[in-house]
């Protein structure tokens, strides 16, 4: 994905809600995407995915798969690329299943859409998986309709409905933020073993810096709608670069804490209509500098792989 | 309306509590209804005896007229006499036909139900896509186009409608047989046994091709009159719904999975959305009954509207209490079943309570 | 909201209950034109009512302004050459069959319409929302009273209840909006009792009682003016609906005498000239005025239920 900005018209101005994001995910990568809730995650994901709403606009970028430059291809072809080569699971299980259908009718749906196969066939497709996910009963389950089951049994069905036509790129948007606290872990390490096992390249988004820690190759903080740093897990968590980071990282109790939300910052989150000019961090920013308030700064590779957006490493003192 | 809640253990009891309370709430409605309609009809300023025993009459046969009606009653001993006569299936007799109400009835309901199924058929064939379009292509001008048309259908007077459809299609072009039901020749011709009393399904039960095409034919004109209201109400609640289901998660996921759209659009949402067209196409049951007042009226189909309207003309009272009654018994059972159906098309609605 | 001082003379406080009550029904009003402007349907249909507005005002209090009069042209001996003409220039859309112009006849039922219309809705709403507020607000006997009362009517289909009681009155423009009312208010009472229920769940209603209040004064400054709004809308609609059924009325021949300048009437007029294709304008031209009232406060209506059925429906599932 490169220099992804957007925007999203609506009643109250045009909102500038992703400016110039950059990033990579490399084959069987496990690629974090954290930030504040409202910085502009989720429509990223949508971005890949090309599901964004109807006032949304892309204004420059593009996002490449596998090669393909997903932007330019027409929705049949969309259609086709989702749930087989890329899919999405979605943060509210509760209300990104259809609740008028039943489970199994959802995710045979899904696999006879893009496989020749008889109904039959797909059951006993969506059975294995339903076993795979640790679902327990999964004949049950099958029959079931999404509002008789508990949060953490509705995110294995959409984890597994993800998986049903085996994705190469799954993208997971705060899968653990609307389930139950107590199995928050086992949705996380179930998502981890199936990244293995499939050989996944993932897109997790959360805003919980312990999950990064924990899961993540890779990982890029972003703020306000601009990627403030790329980096590997490690180095990000020994050197963090941007304030920002700094920030995030210092307000968390223990680096490795698992259940932590991001904790708040001094100032309140800007608004996307009309954004701080120059860095968009910067009325928050300790460091801030004159030149913050009307230069941009470029996400730069600092030392290898690891790149940060901030002016302090640009050679700006003043 | 029906309360949200977990299905659960209990769903069979919690049914059978909710069917009980929902009579005995149809039983007071249709009480509160006859009283009104008793006592509003009794205070037709009219002469009722003087309608029972004819013009010529003599004094004494009006007398004996009042005698058979209990017009020398007090009122409240009058609704006794009716009530009396109401629970055991008796509506009086009908001052205009001096034939029981309820017979009448039994005789030009057929009538009206096949004209009303026809069109409620029509309003769900056409107001279900036309509605799906519209939510689909929100704010474009295929939305503006179908919503124009949907409101266009509801703002029709009817009855004009009815005489310009007549007299064009029929007077003029002769595209359509004169008003009736059938024609009088193929009646003779080719008789049919009254079975159900839809000439249509007679015909066909019976292999009737000719009667069964002549049934359509009479039928297609005051069916579509009638339909216009429905057709546009269900329309712009399938409108409305569908641009609320379209955003939800759900329909999200299912595009993210790379369901095509056709499937999404009338199958995944519509299923969500269709709730409301159901009552929709319920409450104008009702709203049909009385259309057909006018309807049945101008194209001289021999059912329970055109009773209705000759029963008012001539202050026929038996005749107008009996048919209201019969109207809003209809009315209550159709909610009822509406209500049945849309817990069966949602899963999550289980029916507990019963709300006004 | 404030809560006021408990403490104030009761003219000054019906004063201001009037006060709020009119800010109430200019909220709803003011609420229309905010949804209306954005949707060029309705503008569409608000230009429509402007025009009859405008029309009927000319005809109720500056009559000689329209070019002929309602009985106009030497009735009722008509010059046999005037009768039933096809527009020409002098009679834009041709004469009846008294030789009346029909512009001039619409142009004057246009006025009889509104009136029917607004005094319908004028009379049945400020009643059927009363009885909803007290229901609502009294609860206990009272509330069950009223509620059952107004299922009753609500079970009766609303043209059959107006056909039977106007059958039952002497016929005139007088009975068609009495039958009419009596027709409408249980739907103002329904609606006022469901706002009312979810009105005094509002914490300002709560602390009125905390602070206690006597009852009519939270119904009266409290409860009442927050369950206007959106009933306002209601009505407003209604206008429309009532015309087409005082149109219905009319034509079977329970409304004002033959003769009056009344749309139901004329069109039962032009049906019983017999030939609609010989005499086309009669019939069309009628109907057209009437479907064209009726349409645009149905235009409007769809818009307004389109931006504001969403919240209310839900609320009434819940
Ligand atoms: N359909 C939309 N119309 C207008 N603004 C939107 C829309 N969807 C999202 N936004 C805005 O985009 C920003 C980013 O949202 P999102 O990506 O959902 O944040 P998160 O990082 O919490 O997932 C938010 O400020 C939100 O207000
Ligand atoms: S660019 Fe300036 S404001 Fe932005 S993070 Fe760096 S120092 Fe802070
Ligand atoms: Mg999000």
């Amino acid at each position: 994905m490169r220099d992804l900005s957007l925007e999203f018209e609506t009643e109250f101005g045009t909102a500038k809600v992703l400016d110039r994001v950059t990033f990579t995910i490399g084959e069987g990568e496990v690629f974090g995407l954290v930030g504040e809730t409202g910085c502009g995650k989720t429509v990223t994901a949508l971005t890949v995915l090309r599901l964004l709403p109807s006032n949304a606009k892309i204004t420059t970028g593009n996002v490449k798969f596998l090669g393909e430059e997903l932007l330019s291809k027409t929705d049949a072809e969309m259609e086709r690329l989702r749930g087989t080569k890329i899919s999405m699971v979605f943060q509210d299980p509760a209300t990104s299943l259809n609740p008028v259908f039943s489970v199994g009718e959802q995710i045979t749906r899904v696999v006879r859409t893009h496989e020749d196969v008889d109904k039959r066939a797909a059951e006993t497709r969506a059975v294995e998986l339903f076993k795979r996910v640790g679902l327990p009963d999964p004949e049950t389950v099958l029959r079931s309709y999404p509002h008789e089951l508990s949060g953490g049994m509705q995110q294995r069905v959409m984890i597994s409905m993800a998986l049903a036509c085996r994705p190469k790129l799954l993208i997971a948007d705060e899968p653990t933020t609307a389930v139950d606290v107590t199995i928050q872990a086992q949705i996380l390490d179930l998502l981890m073993e199936l990244q293995r096992e499939f050989r996944l390249s993932v897109l997790l988004i959360t805003h919980n810096l312990g999950i990064v820690a924990e899961t993540c190759q890779r990982v890029g903080v972003m703020y306000a709608g601009a990627l403030g740093e790329v980096a590997p897990t490690k180095d990000l968590f020994r050197e963090p670069l941007h304030p920002y980071t700094q920030r995030l990282l210092k307000s968390l109790p223990r680096p490795d804490a698992r259940g932590q939300p991001l904790a708040s910052i001094p100032g309140s989150v800007p608004s996307l209509i009309d954004p701080p000019t120059g860095c968009r961090y910067h009325p928050r920013c300790e460091f801030a500098m004159k030149s913050c308030s009307t230069r941009r700064p470029a996400l730069l590779e600092h030392s290898p792989g690891h790149r940060v957006a901030c002016l302090l490493y640009e050679g700006v003192t003043e | 309306m029906a309360k949200r809640s977990r299905r659960g253990g209990t769903a069979s009891g919690a049914f059978a509590r909710f069917l009980i309370r929902r009579a005995l709430l149809a039983v007071l409605v249709l009480l509160g209804v006859v009283v009104i309609t008793f006592f509003l009809a009794r205070v037709v300023p009219a002469n009722p005896a003087g309608l029972w025993a004819g013009v010529h009459a003599t004094p004494q046969e009006l007398a004996s007229a009042r005698a058979e009606l209990h017009l020398d009653d007090p009122l409240p001993v009058q609704f006794g006499y009716y009530l009396t006569g109401l629970v055991q299936g008796d509506l009086g007799v009908s001052i205009r036909t001096h034939n029981p109400v309820l017979d009448d009835i039994g005789d030009k309901l057929p009538a009206t139900l096949e004209l009303i199924s026809a069109s409620l058929l029509l309003a769900v064939v056409v107001g279900i896509p036309l509605g799906v379009y519209a939510g689909v292509k929100k704010g474009r001008w295929p939305d503006h186009l179908t919503r124009f048309l949907a409101v266009g259908g509801v703002s029709l007077p009817s009855f004009w409608l009815a005489v310009v459809f007549e007299m064009v299609f029929v007077g003029e072009l002769h595209w359509l047989p004169s008003s009736g039901r059938f024609s009088d020749v193929l009646n003779i011709q080719y008789p049919l046994k009254t079975i159900t009393g839809f000439l249509t399904i007679d015909s066909l039960i019976q292999g009737n091709l000719i009667r069964f095409g002549d049934a359509i034919a009479h039928l297609i004109l005051p069916a579509l009159t009638l339909a216009l209201y429905p057709i546009g109400l269900v329309a712009r609640m399938v409108r409305t719904m569908m641009v609320e289901v379209l955003g939800e998660n759900y329909v999200r996921t299912a595009k993210a999975y790379g369901l095509p759209g056709r499937l999404i659009h009338y199958r995944y949402a519509l299923k969500n959305a269709i709730s409301p067209a159901i009552v929709a196409v319920g409450l104008s049951f009702a709203y049909e009954l009385t259309g057909a007042f006018l309807v049945e009226n101008i194209f001289a189909w021999n059912g329970i509207g055109q009773y209705a309207f000759n029963s008012v003309l001539s202050f026929d009272y038996p005749a107008i209490l009996g048919t209201t009654i019969i109207v809003a018994m209809f009315y209550v059972i159709v909610n009822l079943v509406v209500d049945l159906i849309q817990s069966f098309l949602d899963p999550r609605i289980v029916l507990t309570k019963a709300e006004a | 909201m404030a809560v006021e001082s408990p403490v104030r003379e009761p003219g000054g406080e019906f004063v201001s209950v009037a006060g709020k009550v009119i800010r109430a029904v200019v909220d709803g009003l003011h609420g229309i034109w905010r949804i209306v402007r954005r949707d060029p349907l309705a503008l569409l249909g608000l230009a429509i009512l402007i025009v009859f507005i405008v029309a009927a005002f000319i005809a109720t209090f500056l009559p000689f302004l329209v070019p002929y009069s309602a009985q106009g042209l030497g009735a009722p001996n008509p010059n046999p050459a005037d009768v039933l003409r096809p527009p020409s220039t002098t009679h834009l859309l041709g004469t009846d069959e008294f030789g009346r112009d029909l512009l001039a006849r619409i142009w004057f039922g246009a006025g009889l319409a509104l009136e029917v219309g607004v005094l319908t809705v004028g009379i049945s709403f400020p009643i059927g929302i009363l009885l909803g507020v007290v229901a609502g607000y009294m609860r206990g006997v009272v509330e069950e009273v009223i509620m059952r009362v107004t299922d009753m009517f609500l079970a009766f289909p609303t043209v059959l209840l107006a056909i039977v009681i106007a059958a039952t009155l002497n016929r005139g423009t007088g009975a068609e909006i009495i039958a009419l009312a009596v027709s409408f208010w249980p739907w103002y009472t329904r609606l006022a009792h469901s706002q009312v229920q979810h009105v005094r769940a509002q914490p300002f209603v709560e602390s009125a009682v905390v602070l206690g209040l006597p009852r009519r004064r939270i119904i009266l400054r409290h409860i009442l003016p927050n369950s206007l709004t959106s009933a306002t809308i209601q009505a407003t609609m209604d206008i429309g609906s009532a015309i087409l059924i005082a149109a219905a009325l009319s034509w079977i021949g329970l409304g004002p005498q033959p003769g009056t300048a009344d749309w139901g009437v004329m069109l039962q007029a032009a049906y019983s000239e017999g030939s609609y294709v010989t005499f086309w304008w009669y019939s069309t031209f009628v109907g057209l005025a009437i479907f064209l009232v009726v349409l645009a406060f149905n235009l409007i209506g769809d818009s307004l239920r389109d931006a504001l059925d969403p919240k209310l429906r839900r609320r009434r599932m819940i």
